[in-house]
């Protein structure tokens, strides 16, 4: 089964200097439970791709099926409410909220998502799987970049979304810290059965993918199953 | 380094137009100051001028000698008569006319005809120019020279031909004079003038008052009398100095030299000298002195407002550059080239600011002057703007000191690396240094001792301004420290509230107001400024409005009050003496004899189309009262009409407990009932008393007490007078209100006021007036007069100082609001993209921005008008001193108009909405991918 489908999708930006395409016609298919990684240079389309992928932004071209509907055709509100309940992000940047400490930060994204559970388990559990339960009470700028990241992922997952983005989540991070990032994706993948999409443009982590695509220039020029 | 400077200034094109905003303003205020301060003043020496020509039609800048000792002989007199005329270097003004009255000394004379005369001794002078100011009556004018009989040809004025029963054509020798040549000095009247004009301010002694002179032409009378050691001249020269030209810089030389003459003349025996000017110049000189600090005090405020405005703005767009300065910093730029940079900045904004804040200086002092109340605007006709040196010091001192307020915290931030930066950046959520060390209690409590000192010693202020000093600028600045500790300190209360709301409903509120209210709870610090700022100024604009209503309708309550009615009338009246027979205008009987006054129709005023009511009241306020250890003078008796007079005259119930048509209805039921003033309790007096009452001519009368009055139309509780020592002191005054019936019964028909209520305008009694020629002894037209107190110089300039204030600080409000939401979302747009993927909609940050404006904004506006109004309350009272006047009555009420509660409610809604419609556009505007993306540098 597939979470994700995409069919002839292309986005064009308009700039002074005229048309831009960063996607032409790309079709991936992105397996459920596994973690698809998407490969490319910097300027290669991938952060794009990932945007239009999570509804984050349109297509000018092409349709992207979500778990079997059709994203593209949905109003602004649909796609919020897709994005609150079965989407969780990491950005490359690390993006928390720099007034509310690391508990506060995962709590957030259940209050979003209005999670029926209890909050205190359910955030404490999420900061134990990434390591880091004995910073709960920290502020974001008092934490490293890796450690950063680390909450962002339990903030991603905590309300048991059914697919992880994250664009270049190791891109600020040295190599022992980008390491530990994805080996967590790959236990989520494994233990919690959640679906992860990743960008990376480090050749040394495509192995660890389920599937992997490569862009350039805004194609895909090659994709492999391990 | 200007190239980048002026980029770096693009860059921040909106923070940079801020400052140039604050910049502006400030320096047009700074410069605008003393541009109408010197209009204001120069209107006010003009008007004192021309208001003393209307009252006494007289020409105040007239200096007199008179030589009237038989010590000085012609050529003294001539010698000082030239002196006087080169007196224009002396008091720095051209001569208007320089009039010459010499005369011999009064001498018999013996006439022609046989008859009868009553007078036959005389004055034989000269009046300068009196050719042109007379117009002759009968016969001919005088001639140049003597006829061949050796006879000179004189008029006399019509007074003198009827005192002396002359007649025109008639010879008379002097006795005791003889022409140079030896012949006997005769003269032959042949003709009779009076004055061409009434007004004509020549003739400081009208015509009739030149009973026994008669007249010859000035040159005939220099060469045959003006000789070397004749001594049987007189004189009296009369300097009218030409004032139209007068500046307010040159009343100080004026007395100055009228010092000098009057010191020079002195020395020489048989001088005296005189002027019409002096007190009034120097009176004028104590305003002066009053108002420039009282205009300069009022501002302090608005100045604070503004420099804390541009230091503000320029911590921010500091704030804002930080990351760039310690970039140039590592980099290698010296701390010196850092500097530079900013002060090429502020040089490059304030000679911007310079040129523009002078333009706009001149068009202020226009709208000041065209403020009739407070923001309220009408056309005046062309008020002369006095453009001067000190605006442009002003203004220059307000740009070096914004100036400074711009460069001086790059000093701090040009020492700081890129390493420093990011350290301090992890304190964002301390505190404000205010609150943590107490300041905002400090700053009240200085202020609220200072309330308490001046409340202390009210009265001793008040004493000194009537005095003619200037209110203590100490007063001003505790008012202004009282708003910022308030303003502060409910500041430091708010988040407690806040908190307190916060956690009440912790599990209930939405992720976005939850979120919102994280956000108000912990980044208080970068709140501060705005928070601050934005209670300062509505604060002030409502201190300042309510101060400039409390000053007008005080002064307004007070002259409806003290005048008593619409208009306040009284005829003169015709007398008969008893024995003499004599009738005239009252008030110049000869004192003997008992006085019948014909009592004018009172009629004609009953049948007056324009009057609602009329009623007759009969004051004097030379009445004695007496009490049981003695009497009380001076006291004001009033014999009153009650019906009508309850219907005529206007009164502020609120001012008694009671209404006072009670208190007209008590004494109406008995003929010689009476009411007394409240301090007559003092003398053991209550209701149902018998007292004895005097009426100034010593008539007696009996009346019972029905009542006690604080206050009562036209009665002034206490009026002020100039005691020995030039301070002035409070005096009680007391009254007796009676039935006129009552009073006339036992004292006689008196002369009487009328009192009359006007239907619409107070037009008809001009008209009565002129139509029955009718003239009066005493006339007040509310109406008037509170025209005149509105154009009045040193209230409009209060005024427009007010008003200005208040406008400056909306315009601040507005100014200082924007940059303050604008910068905190643009600072926000990776948060907002954040809350966006996260499954926020729109809608919700919409909600989360309004929920911090109600906590942030809504805050800062409540804590402002809580502010405003105690300010208001503590402080006006105070501030009221610098208005007082010696004829203050009624108690201060303290002025809140709600109109200006709705405009400056109005005002704030439009800009927060507004404000709420640029972030609504930017957010829109915002594409959630590229937001994050601006995460990604």
């Amino acid at each position: 089964m597939n979470m994700i489908v995409t069919e002839g999708v292309s986005r064009c930006f308009r700039t002074l200097a005229g048309e831009f395409y960063a996607l032409k016609n790309i079709n991936v298919e992105m397996p459920e439970s596994k973690l698809t990684i998407l490969r490319g240079r910097s300027g290669s389309g991938k952060t794009t791709l990932v945007n239009i992928i999570s509804a984050l932004d349109q297509p000018t071209d092409g349709i992207v099926l979500f778990n079997g509907k059709d994203i593209t055709r949905m109003s602004e509100k649909e796609r919020t409410k897709i994005r609150r309940n079965e989407i969780g992000y990491v950005f490359q940047s690390v993006a928390l909220i720099p007034m509310m400490s690391a508990y506060e930060n995962v709590e957030f994204a259940l209050r979003m998502a209005k999670y029926e559970g209890d909050y205190k388990e359910r955030v404490m559990e999420c900061l134990h799987l990434v390591g880091l339960s004995q910073r709960a009470e920290h502020l974001p700028e008092e934490l490293s970049g890796g450690e950063q990241q680390r909450i962002a992922i339990a903030r991603a997952i905590a309300h048991h979304p059914k697919v992880i983005f994250a664009d270049e989540p190791t891109a600020a991070l040295d190599t022992a810290s980008g390491l530990s990032v994805v080996k967590i994706f790959k236990d989520l993948v494994e233990k919690e059965g959640v679906t992860v999409i990743m960008t990376t443009h480090d050749v040394g982590l495509m192995q660890l993918g389920d599937k992997v695509y490569e862009l350039e220039g805004g194609e895909l020029v090659s994709e492999s199953d391990h | 380094m200007i190239r980048f400077v002026f980029r770096k200034m693009l860059n921040k094109k909106w923070m940079v137009l801020s400052l140039l905003i604050g910049n502006i303003l400030l320096i047009s205020i700074a410069a605008a100051n003393p541009i109408y301060t010197e209009t204001v003043l120069q209107r006010t020496l003009e008007s004192t001028l021309s208001g003393y020509v209307e009252q006494n039609n007289r020409y105040p800048m007239t200096y007199t000698v008179r030589a009237t000792s038989l010590m000085n002989d012609s050529e003294d007199l001539l010698e000082t008569e030239a002196k006087l005329e080169a007196s224009t270097k002396d008091f720095g003004l051209p001569m208007k006319d320089f009039i010459k009255y010499y005369t011999l000394y009064r001498s018999d004379t013996e006439t022609s005809l046989k008859r009868k005369d009553k007078s036959t001794s005389y004055f034989l002078g000269s009046l300068s120019g009196m050719e042109d100011h007379i117009r002759l009556i009968e016969g001919t004018g005088m001639t140049r020279e003597p006829d061949e009989d050796g006879v000179i040809d004189v008029i006399v004025s019509e007074a003198c031909l009827k005192e002396s029963r002359l007649l025109v054509g008639e010879t008379l020798t002097y006795t005791k004079y003889e022409l140079p040549d030896g012949s006997p000095l005769r003269v032959r009247v042949s003709g009779v003038f009076t004055y061409s004009d009434k007004e004509d301010t020549y003739w400081i002694l009208s015509p009739s008052s030149y009973t026994y002179t008669m007249f010859m032409q000035e040159d005939t009378f220099a060469k045959l009398f003006l000789t070397p050691d004749n001594r049987s001249c007189s004189a009296i020269w009369y300097s009218m100095f030409d004032y139209s030209d007068l500046k307010v810089k040159g009343v100080q030389q004026i007395l100055d030299a009228a010092d000098y003459y009057n010191r020079t003349m002195r020395d020489k025996s048989g001088m005296k000298t005189g002027n019409y000017f002096y007190d009034l110049l120097s009176n004028f000189l104590k305003t002066e002195k009053k108002v420039r600090t009282t205009f300069l005090v009022l501002q302090v405020p608005i100045f604070a407002l503004l420099a804390a405005f541009i230091f503000m703005v320029a911590r921010q767009l500091l704030g804002m550059e930080q990351g760039e300065i310690a970039v140039l910093k590592s980099r290698g730029a010296s701390r010196r080239q850092t500097i530079g940079i900013y002060i090429l900045q502020s040089a490059i904004l304030e000679i911007i600011s310079l040129a523009a804040g002078i333009v706009l200086a001149v068009a202020l002092t226009r709208v000041l002057f065209s403020a009739n109340a407070f923001l309220e605007f009408v056309r005046r006709r062309n008020v002369e703007i006095l453009l001067n040196k000190n605006a442009v010091i002003y203004a220059l001192i307000a740009a070096s000191v914004s100036a400074l307020a711009m460069i001086v915290p790059v000093f701090g931030y040009s020492r700081m690396t890129i390493v420093n930066q990011k350290q301090k950046k992890h304190r964002n959520t301390d505190v404000p240094f205010w609150q943590r060390y107490f300041i905002d209690l400090v700053i009240l409590g200085a202020s609220v001792y200072g309330l308490y000192t001046f409340n202390n010693q009210k009265a001793y202020l008040s004493q000194r301004v009537l005095a003619g000093e200037s209110l203590d600028p100490l007063l001003f600045l505790s008012s202004s420290l009282f708003m910022l500790g308030c303003g502060l300190f409910i500041l430091r209360i708010l988040p407690l509230l806040t908190r307190l709301i916060f956690n009440m409903f912790k599990k209930q509120w939405s992720p976005a107001v939850y979120t919102s209210f994280v956000r108000i709870l912990r980044t208080r610090k970068q709140q501060g400024a705005i928070t601050v700022f934005l209670v300062m100024t509505i604060a002030l604009g409502i201190f300042n409005a309510s101060a400039a209503r409390t000053i007008n309708k005080n002064d307004e309550n007070n002259l409806r009050y003290t005048i008593g009615a619409d208009v306040v009338l009284q005829e003169n009246w015709k007398f008969i003496e008893e024995g003499g027979g004599a009738s005239g205008p009252d008030g110049m009987s000869s004192g003997s004899g008992k006085i019948t006054w014909i009592e004018p129709s009172f009629l004609r005023y009953e049948d007056l189309e324009g009057a609602e009511s009329v009623t007759k009241v009969y004051i004097d306020k030379k009445g004695t009262v007496n009490v049981p250890s003695g009497k009380v003078g001076n006291v004001t008796m009033m014999g009153i009409e009650t019906k009508k007079f309850g219907e005529t005259a206007t009164f502020d119930n609120s001012l008694m407990k009671i209404h006072w048509y009670q208190y007209l209805n008590a004494i109406s039921q008995r003929s010689n009932a009476v009411l007394l003033s409240s301090n007559f309790k003092e003398y053991g007096f209550r209701v149902g008393d018998l007292i004895t009452f005097k009426s100034s001519n010593g008539a007696s009368a009996f009346g019972t007490v029905y009542g006690f009055v604080n206050y009562w139309p036209s009665f002034a509780p206490v009026s002020y007078e100039k005691d020995a020592d030039g301070l002035m002191k409070e005096r009680e005054n007391y009254l007796v209100v009676g039935n006129l019936n009552y009073m006339q019964a036992s004292w006689g028909v008196l002369p009487y006021q009328v009192w009359l209520k006007n239907k619409n305008s107070s037009e008809y009694i001009y008209k009565f007036a002129e139509e029955n020629d009718v003239t009066f002894k005493s006339f007040s037209d509310m109406s008037q007069v509170l025209v005149k107190r509105k154009n009045d110089a040193v209230l409009q300039g209060t005024n427009g100082i007010f008003t200005v204030g208040f406008i400056v600080a909306l315009v601040l409000c507005t100014v200082g609001f924007l940059i303050y939401w604008i910068l905190s979302v643009r600072s926000r747009e990776l948060q907002f993209g954040i809350f966006r993927a996260m499954g926020m909609s729109m809608g919700d940050i919409i909600h989360m921005l309004i929920n911090e404006h109600l906590f942030i904004s809504g805050g800062s506006i409540l804590a402002g008008v809580v502010t405003g109004i105690l300010t208001a309350r503590l402080f006006i009272p105070l501030i009221m001193i610098a208005y007082s006047s010696s004829d203050y009555s009624i108690p201060l009420r303290i002025i809140n108009d709600p109109g200006d509660f709705i405009r400056l409610g109005v005002i704030i809604g439009l800009m927060i909405l507004v404000c709420l419609m640029i972030l609504g556009v930017i957010i829109r505007g915002m594409k959630i991918a590229q937001a994050l993306k601006l995460g990604e540098d």
